[in-house]
């Protein structure tokens, strides 16, 4: 084999197509949904989401995938501001063998450094700069969060090429956090199954598992010329 | 071509107002996109061409670059100070490369490249779990896990009236500020702790006696503790024996200088009684039963002198040996034997010889002070005999005397090598045979850790160590000499009392615990009321001469612990952190990762990692200044020591005046000292002119001697920087940065710092001669009664210290939990398997780990490999739970009056003994490993 007949062929799963979208019924309320899980999930010390939530727990009935964000927000504004604090860092900052709970990617699955280059990558491919004060923590569940509803964003906005847009979501949500919504919400639950974070993180979970088989209920493989199937 | 499938449900709308309404209502709500972490709205790309995405392999096409790529190390105590290339994109530390820049020293191999798995890991590890990112405080009770985040005015401000409540009440004494290694080896950072103790005057425990690592044989030998080299200089001996220390373990970047001497021809002989990965690698492995060193090294001195393979001429010359001893009380002939004491000292004092050229007695060179020949150690016409007998005519009559050298013949014939075999394990003619290569070897060195300091009777195998050496001249040649540690002259106390004078409490570590955490009623409880009672008493005793200051009075109340994990080594385990740490009022960490000592605090302060700050290191093993230079800001609120500190000086100095608290009185040393608490913060800073660690470190440069004299951002720069002075392997260079006084009293003739102005082995000290180490002699060690296996520890592969001991990835090189090595004989007799669960115990507590079999471990004895965290154990409870000697503090470690004896921080106080003790194990009940996995 000479190294010219290794040029790269594209795969079947590297040439996808959407169909079935309609994008001025999805787009800005699955944008607005990850925005909200973002904040959700902030951190409390560090960022005020108070103005973004309480504008969508003022909406009437805002039921996404049967999911109750409206409510949800409700709940969150209702909490003491000090107890949320309290509660965010006795799960994600300190315990006795580290925090009980990971909130970023890399500490749940083994610092395996592989995983903050692909958020990384995915950032810089699509210009998501984060800001200095956050830039160690890429992996922080709120800042991928932040990232996917910027990818949203885009699909409601561009005029050209959205599909880059939804295949990103799509890859994302599959190699972030589809495997790793499930097991946040439990290790919540396992901890402190009465909290605020349980109830997001249960609803969180929820979201995506549905968001993700609707996303993949609209992907298709290309069929390529010559190929029978 | 469209295909069709199982549509999901889409993102349900809002039924009851229509999807239009809805989506207006949203859109309308506010601006759709909101970016909490990102600083700008991005405008959408337009992807095209190469921007457009289709598969996620599209985002690895574009070649990862760096931002930066930044200088830095590791500063830990490993003595490694390897420079590294730390490598920054988007605001992450990456990864991190040797940075391979180093040269060499004369025909020595090159110092790099340095760096080992460690610290090739640590930009993993600093994002870790255990990273402590906020000012924490503990809510209900300590240790429960229970944590508040608060802002950094909250924490030093409610730190700082606790502060000042205690000092206004009880004076600073009772609040302690401990450091450990991690801190205090960053100059930059123990210079601003040293600062900040001086102007507050709060109690800091030197950490060297307290983890039992002070070298005190070396300072009852040679009036000093600085013996050590390049690490290049191994290159340079014939014969080294590397006794008490695991270099291919613990030394990884230099180990290599072994292997390269060993491949030129050098013997490279390992005493240990493990078969350790250095061993593996020796020429020979010698393997004493654990606790008999002493016994093989008087061995080997007993070959030496029965075969005359000594340097006599050098001994004549460096050493006390030739100097008279009186036989009726066994104390040195001085010049009080031949006049009235005030006769004496106006003569200029001093000791004598029997000199050979003019058959009678005269002063010995270097001894005494004022006459002629104290100045120096040449021996002009005089030689002095090393044996005989002879009787001298003194003030009150005939006294009979005789050489120290004859009475160490008579000490040596007691360790005879088949009476030392039976002890120790080792074959006479092995003995024989080392002690002859040693002997026989131009020069020989022996490369020793830590670990003698731990045994209770560590100095006097180290005073046996120096004897080897001594006797055979190789105390001074390059290549040769004992190998432990030397340190930097850095100014780190000129920098401490620069503008305010000396104000400083320095004390010793290990009676600081024996005052405050209980220790006396430790020893009643495993040694009895006897022992405990006397050693007590000469502790005591001690205190009432004056040869040791007492810290007792005012009480331990407050603790600030930075860069130390105190609760997690410290002997007697569990003990000590109910006995003393939870006893006080306040406890405060300043850490960069969590541990057992931080888990039981009232405030935890985050403390920046190594690639977040600016410092630097120095360390002899290499001719090198080492720079941390800040590669990424500070994780979460973490900042840096000198930070730490700037900010409590503020809080304290805020509430002082909000209080008016005006000045205190305080006492050092006898003097009286005033400290004005309200001016804290312009103390610290000097009134403003430091501003930071990177100010700080300019002024070590600027201070301390053979380093260049360039900017701190020259520094940062290259790296690394060579000092001056070092084309040798050893620190031979009175002008160079790392003491070398060694050399100036061999080579130049310089008396050493000794009573006598000599090597000095020999101490008539009244204590010494009470408890027979006048001269070097095995003494048993330790036995708990019952307990049939001692226990022996070392430094670890996979951590330094307690750092890097809880890394998942290197937790993946070992067994993932705590192991102790036990042989295979052992286990058997107790129906214990590879990978059990054991309880280890004895008299003083027990602890759990996994049972690791290895036929590399003697039979009656177990190894652990030390620095893991105790809340990585059962209980909270790690190794320390059965080190039963915490509060043995040897009578002869608290003597004093006696020129290098007597108490010195950081050079001669008692050490904390680690090692000597014995304990049992059993397999673990159902009870304990219930849920385990089989």
């Amino acid at each position: 084999m000479t190294p010219d007949s290794l040029t790269i062929t594209p795969t079947n799963d590297s040439e996808r197509y959407i169909q079935d979208r309609d994008l001025n019924l999805t787009a800005a309320v699955r944008c607005k949904s990850y925005g909200l899980f973002s904040s959700l999930l902030a951190s409390s010390h560090e960022i005020d989401v108070g103005k973004q939530l309480r504008e969508v727990a003022g909406m009437d009935n805002f039921c996404v995938y049967g999911i109750d964000l409206g409510a949800l927000c409700g709940t969150y504004l209702s909490v003491d501001k000090l107890a949320r604090k309290n509660e965010y860092s006795r799960l994600f900052e300190i315990g006795d063998s580290g925090p009980p709970v990971a909130i970023r990617e890399q500490q749940q699955f083994g610092q395996i450094s592989g995983i903050r280059e692909d958020l990384v990558r995915f950032y810089e491919f699509f210009d998501y700069k984060i800001h200095q004060h956050y830039a160690w923590a890429p992996d922080h569940i709120s800042v991928i969060l932040e990232f996917t509803h910027l990818l949203c964003y885009y699909e409601s906005v561009v005029s050209e090429d959205q599909l880059s847009y939804q295949l990103a979501q799509y890859d994302f949500v599959s190699r972030h956090l589809v495997d790793w919504a499930p097991i946040f919400a439990d290790l919540i639950d396992n901890v402190q199954p009465d909290s605020l974070y349980a109830d997001i993180a249960r609803s969180l979970c929820l979201f995506i598992t549905r968001d993700h088989e609707w996303q993949a209920s609209t992907i298709f493989p290309m069929e390529r010329s010559g190929d029978n199937g | 071509m469209k295909r069709t499938q199982k549509m999901a449900s889409p993102p349900q709308m809002p039924a009851s107002k229509g999807r239009r309404t809805f989506l207006r209502q949203l859109l309308a709500s506010s601006t759709l996109l909101t970016l909490n972490h990102a600083p700008i709205a991005a405008s959408a790309p337009q992807p095209s061409g190469e921007k457009a995405y289709r598969n996620f392999e599209d985002i690895y096409r574009k070649k990862w670059t760096w931002d930066r790529v930044v200088r830095g190390t590791h500063g830990t105590n490993c003595a490694g100070n390897c420079a590294f290339n730390v490598y920054v994109k988007d605001g992450i530390v990456w990864r991190e490369e040797q940075q391979g820049v180093y040269g060499s020293s004369g025909d020595a191999p090159d110092y790099g490249p340095r760096g080992c798995q460690k610290g090739l890991r640590h930009s993993k590890y600093m994002y870790g779990s255990q990273r402590v990112l906020y000012p924490m405080k503990s809510i209900g009770e300590r240790g429960n896990g229970k944590w508040e985040r608060i802002s950094w005015h909250q924490a030093t401000t409610e730190i700082a009236d606790k502060f000042l409540d205690l000092v206004v009440a009880h004076g600073p004494e009772c609040i302690s500020y401990g450091s450990g290694t991690q801190m205090a080896l960053k100059r930059a950072s123990f210079c601003s702790l040293a600062r900040f103790a001086n102007i507050t005057g709060v109690t800091v425990p030197e950490f060297l006696s307290g983890v039992g690592d002070l070298p005190s044989g070396i300072q009852m030998t040679l009036g000093q503790i600085h013996t050590s080299d390049t690490m290049a200089a191994v290159y340079k001996s014939r014969c080294v024996l590397v006794w008490m220390s695991n270099p291919a373990v613990t030394r990884i970047p230099d180990a290599h200088f072994f292997w390269d001497a060993k491949y030129n021809g050098t013997e490279v002989i390992a005493i240990s009684p493990e078969f350790t990965p250095t061993a593996m690698h020796s020429s020979l492995w010698v393997n004493p039963k654990p606790g008999t060193d002493t016994a093989l090294a008087m061995a080997m001195v007993n070959v030496i002198l029965e075969e005359r393979l000594f340097k006599a001429n050098y001994i004549r010359e460096q050493s006390d040996l030739p100097l008279l001893v009186r036989m009726d009380n066994k104390r040195f002939l001085r010049a009080e034997d031949f006049a009235t004491q005030s006769d004496a000292t106006a003569d200029g004092g001093g000791f004598y010889i029997w000199d050979e050229a003019t058959d009678s007695v005269a002063r010995a060179p270097g001894s005494g002070t004022g006459n002629d020949q104290a100045a120096t150690l040449k021996l002009g016409k005089l030689r002095p005999a090393l044996e005989g007998r002879w009787r001298v005519q003194g003030l009150d009559g005939v006294i009979e005397v005789t050489t120290a050298f004859e009475l160490l013949k008579v000490r040596a014939a007691e360790h005879a090598p088949e009476l030392m075999s039976e002890l120790t394990g080792v074959n006479a003619n092995v003995i024989r045979k080392i002690a002859r290569t040693f002997a026989a070897a131009e020069p020989a060195m022996i490369f020793s850790g830590y670990a003698a300091c731990k045994w209770l009777h560590g100095d006097i195998l180290q005073r046996s160590m120096l004897l080897l050496l001594s006797l055979t001249g190789n105390i001074g040649p390059e290549g040769g000499g004992l190998q432990i540690g030397n340190s930097a002259k850095t100014q780190t106390m000129a920098f401490a009392f620069d503008g305010i004078g000396v104000a400083f409490r320095g004390i010793s570590g290990t009676t600081w615990d024996y005052d405050h955490a209980k220790m006396k009623q430790l020893n009643q409880e495993t040694y009895g009321k006897k022992l405990a009672q006397e050693f007590d008493d000469y502790y005591q005793e001690s205190i009432r001469k004056g040869w040791y200051p007492s810290h007792s009075s005012k009480g331990w109340k407050m603790g600030f612990f930075a860069g130390n994990n105190g609760a997690n080594w410290r002997a007697s385990g569990k003990r000590w952190r109910k006995s003393a740490l939870e006893e006080l009022e306040l406890i405060v960490s300043l850490v960069p990762d969590a541990g057992v000592t931080s888990h039981y605090s009232d405030y935890v302060l985050p403390i920046a990692h190594h690639y977040e700050r600016a410092d630097m290191m120095l360390q002899s093993r290499t001719p090198y200044v080492q720079v941390l230079d800040v590669a990424v800001p500070p994780l979460g609120e973490a900042v840096d020591d000198w930070e730490a500190n700037r900010l409590l000086a503020e809080a304290i100095g805020r509430r002082a005046k909000e209080r008016g608290i005006g000045i205190i009185d305080d006492v050092i040393d006898g003097r009286r000292v005033q400290r004005d608490y309200r001016r804290c913060l312009e103390l610290y800073t000097m009134n403003g002119k430091i501003k930071s660690a990177k100010d700080v470190c300019q002024y070590i440069i600027d201070t301390t001697p053979g380093i260049p004299k360039i900017p701190f951002a020259e520094l940062a720069e290259k790296g690394v920087v060579r000092v001056n002075g070092s084309e040798r392997t050893t620190w031979d260079d009175k002008e160079t940065t790392y003491h070398s006084e060694v050399f100036e009293s061999v080579r130049d003739k310089v008396p050493y710092q000794t009573v006598s102005g000599r090597q000095s082995f020999y101490i008539d000290h009244e204590w010494f001669l009470e408890f027979d180490e006048a001269l070097p002699a095995h003494k048993k060690p330790l036995h708990n009664e019952g307990y049939p296996l001692r226990m022996m520890m070392g430094h670890a592969r996979h951590g330094i210290h307690s750092m890097w001991r809880d890394d998942s990835f290197l937790l993946s090189l070992q067994r993932g939990e705590p192991d102790i090595y036990i042989n295979p004989d052992d286990a058997a007799e107790r129906d214990v398997k590879d990978g059990d669960t054991v309880r280890i115990f004895n008299d003083a507590g027990e602890f759990f780990a996994m049972a690791h079999l290895s036929a590399g471990i003697q039979p009656s004895m177990l190894f652990m490999y030390h620095g893991w965290d105790p809340m990585m154990f059962r209980n909270r409870q790690n190794f320390g739970a059965v080190i039963s000697t915490a509060g043995l503090i040897k009578p002869t470690s608290m003597a004093g009056g006696y020129g290098q004896i007597g108490y010195k921080p950081a050079r001669f106080s008692p050490n904390q003994t680690y090692k000597d003790f014995t304990c049992d194990f059993e397999k673990a009940s159902e009870e304990v490993t219930a849920g385990e996995p089989a």
